[in-house]
């Protein structure tokens, strides 16, 4: 029956090819929006876990999450150094990094922190930073850049980067005076700190001490060369937190919102990202929507198929009885006939699947820094196949139904 | 694939059991007419005989081999087809009858356009288990040898729809004879063929359904054709409906 119903479908085969590539392109759809969200979301998570706390000027928390940890958007107000050292003291602080941003090198964002960051930020399940060449910062005009960055300008440990102001990645305004030295290269993470260049606190602000009203201390290059771990600048963009305890968390968000010297906000990033998550679920549940559309389509264009070969076809069933088939055996024909032609399209959708996100992932890692995970189908994957499978069975017995009404009537009339 | 579970009654009377096709006191008329279609008394093939139909259109020839192939309900007890009441058996199991017991060859497009010459032959052994088991091996070795001897084995791998009608017909036969069913009915088999082809085409259908014991009932209205047969039968010496349709 399969045999028969395979070589009747290659008797067709154009018509047919065309219903297999256009199940193959919803199946690729459907899984590919899943796996594109799923891979968004776990690599935010995996950059933000290692963080309890982002201490920011008061804003909103997506946005102060998504310009410090992704530098994506614009960031906030300054806020001031001694929030920092205050915020570093507190019962049940672990540990806390200052950050400084705004600038970029060719697009990349460019973060000034200390050397702690590297020693606390974790990835990808705690995962700590390790350094593929070189290491933390040397001197102020030290360098540590991503892994990506790396590859994408050839940079190696002793290459002279120069920033340019502003996180745009066209700027006129390009701090060439203050050239920095790479002193490491950060392994591949697979998130967004591939992209990055970090700079010292003081390095940072020395890009921008031309530009400050009172000249900065002229002897300050003279000064004996350190890695900047002592330099305290005036104003800091945000702080990393990590906890000794967890339950410290509310304790600081209280002792912050009730500061008086300055607003600041406490950000925990899984909350953040939850928000941020329900809105982009509308975006999210649209393209979902979209996906099943045209997944619908497609079953309804196999129908189309199987249905308007159905009269063509008529004597060839009027044949079949004729040699003993009944109609049952026809209807289980055309159901047979669909879905051999779904499971073509799911197994096609899924070669066509995993060819996109081949060629997707450098693209998808190169601008938004991660990568979808070239995986077996998931048991969740393997459920919206069957959910395909089964509405093409069901969509199937439509036209098979009609062709057992239609041998019923047709007998062996091979006349038409 | 359907096999064959139906139950053989087995008893039919005596002087019966030599027969392929025994009808008694038929009455038909299709459903929504009010003219009868057919009225036999008596009529009966033995087993290998070989009998030609003849009458105009619209007599009931079709009719009655629609009736003898279980396509039509008929009553019970008016059809025996080797020994089997046809009007008894439930309509589920009819066309698993057919195929044991049965060979179809109708005036034209017979065959399955897309598949080969030789899958076209084999497609009785496909839905029959009493047909596969009278094979004398594989279906592809009978069917080549069927096709061997009705003349048209080199295009064995074609597909069918690419033979000319002369040549359609013959694999036809061949599918009709494949795994020797008692009964081979030929509706019109030859007109669509021209005079010469017409003769050629029964006597290979004559000799081979002779040599496979196959008891062969040929309706047709071409002239000339008697000398193949054993019988040669008027549709209206058998047939008596009530309101004559010819």
């Amino acid at each position: 029956m399969l045999n028969f119903a395979l070589q009747s479908l290659w008797n067709r085969r154009f018509v047919a090819a065309l219903t297999v590539l256009s199940i193959a392109l919803s199946v690729a759809l459907i899984l590919g929006v899943e796996r594109l969200r799923d891979s968004a979301r776990a690599s935010f998570a995996d950059t933000a876990g290692g963080i309890d706390l982002i201490v920011a000027p008061r804003g909103n928390d997506v946005q102060i999450l998504l310009s410090t940890v992704f530098g994506v958007g614009s960031t906030g107000a300054a806020m001031r150094w001694d929030s920092y050292t205050q915020i570093a003291v507190m019962p049940g602080v672990g540990w806390a990094v200052p950050l400084m941003m705004g600038d970029n090198h060719r697009g990349y964002p460019v973060t000034g922190t200390t050397a702690a960051y590297f020693e606390h930020f974790r990835h990808s399940g705690g995962t700590p930073l390790a350094f593929a060449q070189g290491s933390t910062f040397v001197t102020r005009d030290s360098a540590v850049i991503g892994a990506e960055i790396a590859t994408l300008f050839g940079y190696e440990v002793g290459s002279v980067l120069v920033n340019a102001h502003g996180a745009g990645s066209v700027s006129f305004e390009m701090h060439d005076d203050a050239p920095f030295t790479v002193s490491g290269v950060l392994a591949p993470t697979g998130t967004v700190v591939d992209r990055m260049v970090f700079v010292t606190l003081e390095g940072f602000d020395a890009l921008h001490a031309g530009y400050a009203p009172l000249a900065a201390d002229p002897f300050a290059a003279d000064a004996p060369q350190d890695n900047g771990a002592a330099y305290t600048p005036e104003q800091i963009n945000a702080v990393y937190v990590g906890l000794s305890q967890r339950t410290a968390i509310l304790g600081i968000q209280r002792a912050l919102s009730d500061s008086q010297s300055e607003a600041l906000s406490a950000v925990m990033p899984n909350v953040a990202l939850l928000q941020l998550w329900s809105i982009t679920g509308t975006a999210e549940g649209a393209l979902r929507l979209m996906s099943i559309a045209v997944a619908i389509a497609s079953l309804i264009g196999m129908v189309v198929m199987l249905s308007a070969a159905l009269d063509a076809r008529r004597r060839e069933f009027a044949i079949l009885r004729s040699v003993g088939a009944s109609p049952r055996t026809i209807f289980g024909l055309i159901v047979t006939e669909a879905l051999a032609v779904t499971a073509a399209g799911i197994l096609v959708g899924l070669v066509l699947l995993y060819v996109s996100m081949t060629s997707a992932n450098p693209i998808l890692s190169a601008n938004f820094g991660f990568r979808m995970g070239l995986h077996l189908p998931t048991g969740e994957e393997m459920g919206i196949l069957l959910a395909v499978f089964c509405f093409a069975a069901l969509a199937a017995l439509l036209p098979a139904w009609r062709v057992y009404r239609m041998t019923l009537a047709d007998g062996l009339t091979t006349r038409l | 694939m359907s096999t064959s579970s139906y139950n053989h009654s087995s008893g039919a009377a005596a002087g019966v059991e030599a027969l392929a096709v025994a009808i008694a006191d038929l009455r038909f008329n299709w459903s929504g007419a009010t003219d009868q279609t057919l009225a036999i008394e008596r009529f009966g093939l033995r087993t290998g005989e070989r009998v030609l139909l003849r009458g105009p259109s619209g007599c009931g020839k079709s009719t009655l081999l629609a009736a003898m192939s279980g396509v039509v309900d008929v009553p019970a007890g008016t059809v025996r087809i080797a020994g089997t009441d046809v009007g008894a058996l439930p309509q589920s199991h009819r066309d698993a009858f057919r195929v044991d017991h049965i060979g179809l060859i109708f005036q034209s497009f017979n065959l399955i356009p897309w598949l080969s010459v030789r899958d076209n032959v084999v497609l009785p052994c496909r839905f029959s288990a009493q047909r596969r088991q009278r094979l004398s091996g594989t279906p592809q070795d009978d069917a080549q040898k069927l096709l061997v001897a009705l003349g048209i084995a080199e295009h064995s791998d074609t597909p069918a729809g690419n033979l000319s009608y002369g040549q359609q017909q013959r694999v036809a036969a061949a599918r009709a004879l494949i795994g020797t069913p008692d009964l081979i009915l030929a509706d019109e088999p030859t007109s669509a063929l021209d005079p010469e082809a017409k003769d050629r085409f029964l006597s290979l259908l004559s000799r081979e359904a002779a040599h496979s014991g196959a008891a062969l009932l040929v309706v047709s209205h071409d002239p000339g054709l008697e000398h193949h047969f054993d019988r040669v039968i008027q549709m209206s010496e058998i047939n008596a409906p009530k309101v004559d349709p010819c």
